[in-house]
């Protein structure tokens, strides 16, 4: 492996071993919702945006953000790391735990960082298309309670900063798709029961009408793997954050309706059927000696399916909410300490699920 | 119908974005469909897309056609006289480079903005000095209103006492736009 700087090295190991907060998968309805997630995007006052910025702007940002945790109580046990002290397997890494997007890993401008709260609920991106993108993850469905905490930190930064704003355009951002609140909210919630019942199609073609959007779980240009689905909002200016927040809540809830009516039409009709593809996806995953990342996505809904259900009592959402993550290819090389080729790390793979799952 | 950005071929794509009320519609050939949303096209279903990109794209096509209505004024090398960006750079990138782009290129943003929307006027939330600001012109408001009355109803040395406050207020407004 690359030789890293020893304080990126502990911080990268240390949030290898650690579990983040939202995997815990404890929130209201967590049967069908996983999580709840809250962006921010944020500039600073006077300082072109990151990619109009001169490296000299880009470290006055960066700084700034340095400063910040250090002066700001709030922020006392907030940690940084500097993209740039990082290796690519590292930088993968971080994206895989969903604790950076993959803009920031792939923008080729220097001083990016990311700060972040050990429990890894709260972070902020640091000069990525914005010069902050500050985020917030609960595991359930909260939309109300990730507002409460990243408006919080919203204003505590502001104690210490000034933004870009204007009272026309709010929030001045380098995209004009962000600017007004610069808030991006999302559900992801798991549909395996509309996929079964085929009604997906429809529903999300339904969605994507009302000015919301729907994508995948893994990675940017995925499909949906695992049944997981991603419903945000696209619209961020002329209406409140609260208006916003609502209006996701209103169609998320009308997905997680539909949801539970397709699961009890499938357990009233198809109850054997269902209870056979879930079983033998654990027999799979516990007896697997290669397995690849997609097969894994997907015999893993199977199991949070059981899970949901209540076929499985034993594991737990944070297992299985553990293992979504750790089975993609960084994580997996990460875990393993060493640089693995795609045949290494299936096998690695069907290892790791095993020593979780049984 | 002939295709809206390449303007040779027939229109076989329609690209619809509903925004609150508003419907926007963007009818493109094949090719200007591929070149614009990639691979995503080819199995236009709710996967294989990168959202971000595929906005950017739309939002820089929008762009493009409001070109030559909204540029009234504005050269491909006008640029803005703070970051630099020029009118050329933000049709082709879809992206501003500054928080004064905003100002320089709000007429032709303004129409964009509604596309994208529905609306070009924040309404959220506000940072503290501002919200703290516009409390005092609030209350401002609200004591002339006040002193218009008692000037109606002859009580002159009420209103007085009022122009009074109004000033102090006028000058703490003054002090706090200078801090």
């Amino acid at each position: 492996m690359e030789i890293m700087s020893n304080k990126e090295a502990l911080l990268i190991r240390e949030l290898r071993d650690t579990t983040s907060g939202w995997t815990k998968g404890d929130g209201p309805l967590n049967h069908i919702v996983v999580s709840t997630r809250l962006r921010l995007a944020r500039n600073i006052q006077d300082i072109p945006f990151p990619f109009k910025a001169n490296p000299n702007q880009l470290e006055q940002v960066l700084k700034k953000s340095e400063n910040l945790i250090k002066n700001n109580s709030f922020f006392q046990d907030f940690k940084l790391i500097k993209i740039d002290d990082l290796t690519d397997l590292d930088i993968q890494f971080l994206v895989e735990k969903r604790l950076i997007s993959l803009s920031l890993a792939q923008l080729g401008y220097p001083y990016r960082a990311f700060i972040y709260k050990p429990d890894e609920i709260i972070s902020i991106m640091v000069n990525e298309e914005d010069h902050f993108r500050i985020q917030c993850l609960l595991p359930g469905f909260q939309l109300e309670k990730v507002w409460e905490i990243i408006d919080c930190y919203d204003d505590q930064i502001m104690k210490e900063i000034e933004y870009s704003f204007n009272e026309n355009e709010g929030f001045l951002t380098c995209c004009p798709t962000n600017a007004g609140t610069g808030l991006r909210a999302s559900v992801m919630l798991h549909l395996p029961g509309l996929f079964y019942k085929n009604k997906l199609n429809d529903l999300l073609s339904s969605i994507s009408k009302t000015g919301y959007a729907v994508r995948g779980f893994y990675g940017e240009g995925t499909d949906f793997q695992g049944n997981l689905f991603q419903v945000s909002n696209q619209v961020t200016m002329g209406l409140k954050e609260n208006e916003i927040i609502k209006k996701l809540e209103m169609i998320s809830r009308l997905l997680i309706d539909e949801e539970e009516r397709a699961r009890e039409e499938l357990m009233l009709h198809s109850r054997q059927r269902i209870e056979d593809q879930i079983l033998r996806a654990y027999g799979i995953l516990t007896n697997a000696r290669i397995i690849s990342t997609l097969e894994a996505i997907d015999l893993l809904s199977k199991i949070r399916f059981g899970i949901e259900l209540g076929i499985f009592t034993k594991i737990g959402y944070d297992t299985i909410n553990r293992l979504m993550l750790i089975i993609q290819s960084a994580y997996i090389q990460l875990l393993k300490n060493k640089k693995m080729n795609e045949n290494e790390r299936d096998i690695a793979r069907a290892k790791i699920i095993q020593e979780l799952l049984d | 119908m002939i295709c809206q950005i390449c303007k040779k071929n027939d229109a076989t794509v329609t690209i619809t974005k509903v925004v609150g009320v508003k419907k926007i519609e963007l009818y493109i050939c094949n090719d200007c469909a591929h070149s614009l949303l990639g691979s995503a096209i080819s199995s236009f279903s709710f996967s294989q897309y990168n959202i971000n990109e595929i906005l950017g794209n739309l939002l820089s096509s929008f762009i493009k056609l409001d070109r030559g209505k909204g540029a009234e004024g504005l050269n491909e090398e006008d640029n803005c006289p703070h970051c630099g960006m020029t009118y050329q750079e933000f049709v082709q990138s879809g992206k501003l480079g500054c928080n004064q782009c905003y100002e320089y290129f709000r007429k032709q943003l303004n129409p964009i903005l509604c596309r994208l929307h529905g609306n070009a006027e924040h309404i959220g939330k506000l940072p503290p000095a501002i919200k703290e600001r516009n409390i005092r012109l609030n209350r401002i408001n609200e004591i002339k209103d006040e002193m218009q009355k008692l000037i109606l109803k002859e009580e002159y040395e009420k209103a007085a006492k009022l122009r009074d406050m109004i000033i102090e207020e006028e000058k703490r407004l003054e002090d706090g736009n200078n801090e």
